[in-house]
């Protein structure tokens, strides 16, 4: 009876995070995002060609190596690559720790804060609730991030022939092999856009765990969104900003430069990333082992 | 309840918890003046002694210039300014929310005074903006005299190049920055109430969110209608070429602060204050 009570609790809470207006107004803002981002790209490739017609580049409208084969394919202008930078792209990543806890990051606070929580321990394992948060939350903030760029794949790859990336056009894509998952993408492309697709989800989730572990320090909804964002800018300006006085190149220790493919400002480092994600996910676990201590009401 | 009771009530319940956020503004403004004075020694040609209060508060409003497409290179805002831009909004951002889901609800419902509550918030949020740009000045004084500089309200175009290494031409050598830094503080104070009246319609997370958004694309294009624009040392038309008017930052500025109070009035007004889910 134990396990099913655990199955029903943590069923409970993915059916409540999934079916929240907050989850389907975050993920209609990222989609947009999204969207824009391949729309833009698309436009700026059109706009270059007729550029070129009108110029009388005749040659280069055929030759592809004018642009580069990557920079007019598909791969190279999905949103994590964008060869063809475009600002909704940039909105997207700046947006997304903010989006990824809307969904569900502040619903312990909020159904603690009305009572809700306590009527639940009462009827159920309160391991099991906490247990269900933990799960709803991560795979609510992961999804925020999964779906959107699989979306703006296939909105690319719609707009874009899938021409296959080519190690020559490193300069004009930006994507060097110190980048994550950098050898994929100019081998088996496909393979690129799911596994940094994956990292991403991942480090949403771990994120958005983070953010619900929180609910341990403040009262307040509004700080319990923003602050965590606001701190994990204030990481990413420190990141660049140390460097950057100091006059050496470093490597990325923040969030918002790992969930993309390059950074102007430090050296990409998938050991930092990965002690990134442990770190978050322990601390949104220690939290919630600590929650799960504290009084329900 | 008259409307100096609700100002005086909100100024002594809202302003409680202010302290971090004006420290956090404090910190980033000096961040910003260092990675400004680091450009000093790249050349050398720029005399520190001659800057003023006023070059050292542009520097910390320096920003960038307008994106440059270049392919492979990503889009990467000023973090120091969008950050500081970003705490100077924060700083206003939960109280009004809480104060009406909370007690400022039952006040509503007792005394029926929605346009002196929301009034009353206006006012807060106003002074809270500039409660967060004293803080900047404040800062920025004691740097200067730190410094040895000179505590007027001169802009020099040398600091433009501890801003962004523009070595010109510019329009001209040493201006009146009056007009600058009240346009800064306008526009911060528009986007403010702005902020306000999107956290009572949709909710503070998506508003702050919204600011966030705007403060970006304000960051990657220079165009009149984005005010980020207009908070950017290093695109003034004072010494700009082409760059942005202060005047058109002023017109700007009071037509969000206008439109935001007339549609915000419009719905709070019709709102239904005791159904509303207390959601972030």
């Amino acid at each position: 009876m134990n396990s099913k009570l655990n199955r029903s609790v943590i069923a409970l809470e993915l059916k409540k995070a999934f079916r929240s207006p907050w989850f389907l107004v975050s993920l209609g803002i990222a989609l947009a995002l999204a969207t824009g981002s391949a729309i833009q790209a698309h436009a700026y490739l059109q706009n270059q060609y007729a550029e070129h017609v009108s110029v009388g580049y005749g040659l280069g409208l055929e030759s592809h190596f004018y642009n580069g084969q990557t920079r007019e394919g598909s791969f190279g202008n999905w949103i994590v690559v964008e060869a063809n930078p475009t600002l909704s792209g940039t909105l997207f990543f700046y947006a997304l720790p903010l989006l990824a806890v809307m969904p569900y990051a502040w619903s312990y606070l909020s159904e603690r804060k009305s009572g809700y929580g306590a009527q639940v321990c009462i009827r159920a394992d309160r391991k099991s609730y906490l247990a269900g948060k933990f799960v709803a939350t991560f795979a609510s903030g992961a999804l925020i991030a999964l779906i959107p760029l699989l979306w703006n794949f296939l909105l690319i790859s719609c707009l874009l022939p899938a021409y296959h990336p080519l190690i020559e056009d490193v300069q004009r894509v930006g994507l060097f092999d110190t980048c994550f998952f950098s050898d994929l993408f100019y081998s088996h492309p496909l393979a690129y856009v799911g596994a940094y697709s994956m990292l991403d989800a991942l480090l949403m989730g771990s994120w958005a765990v983070a953010v619900l572990g929180v609910s341990n320090l403040t009262n307040d909804r509004v700080k319990l969104t923003v602050v965590p964002y606001l701190a994990l800018f204030a990481w990413h300006y420190c990141n660049g900003w140390i460097f950057n006085t100091l006059a050496i190149q470093g490597f990325n220790m923040n969030l918002l430069n790992s969930l993309r493919s390059e950074s102007l400002l430090s050296r990409p480092e998938f050991i930092a990333t990965i002690i990134e994600l442990a770190c978050l996910l322990l601390f949104g676990f220690l939290s919630v082992r600590a929650l799960a201590r504290k009084e329900a009401s | 309840m008259t409307l100096l009771r609700a100002i005086r009530l909100d100024l002594k319940v809202g302003l409680r918890g202010i302290l971090p956020v004006l420290a956090g503004i404090s910190v980033v403004s000096i961040s910003c003046l260092i990675v400004a004075y680091t450009h000093m020694d790249a050349v050398g040609a720029v005399d520190v002694a001659e800057l003023t209060f006023a070059d050292n508060f542009a520097l910390v409003f320096a920003g960038s210039l307008p994106f440059e497409y270049r392919p492979g290179i990503l889009f990467v805002p000023p973090l120091g300014w969008t950050f500081l831009s970003m705490l100077v909004l924060y700083a206003s951002l939960s109280y009004p929310y809480r104060d009406l889901m909370g007690f400022g609800q039952q006040v509503l419902v007792r005394e029926n005074s929605r346009v002196t509550w929301l009034l009353s918030k206006c006012v807060w949020v106003l002074l809270t903006c500039m409660l967060g740009c004293m803080a900047i000045a404040l800062t920025v004084a004691l740097w200067t005299l730190a410094h040895g500089q000179q505590f007027n309200v001169l802009l020099h175009s040398d600091s433009l190049y501890l801003a962004a290494m523009l070595t010109g031409p510019f329009e001209a050598d040493v201006l009146d920055g009056t007009g600058f830094l009240l346009g800064i503080i306008v526009t911060l104070c528009s986007l403010s109430l702005l902020q306000l009246f999107l956290g009572i319609i949709l909710r503070p997370s998506i508003s702050f969110l919204s600011m966030v958004l705007l403060l970006i694309s304000s960051a990657y294009a220079q165009t009149w209608y984005l005010p980020g624009n207009y908070l950017m040392f290093v695109r003034w038309g004072g010494f700009v070429e082409g760059g942005v008017d202060t005047w058109v930052a002023m017109m700007l500025s009071l037509g969000i602060a206008l439109v935001s109070f007339a549609a915000g009035l419009a719905y709070f007004c019709k709102m239904d204050l005791i159904d509303r889910e207390t959601s972030a």
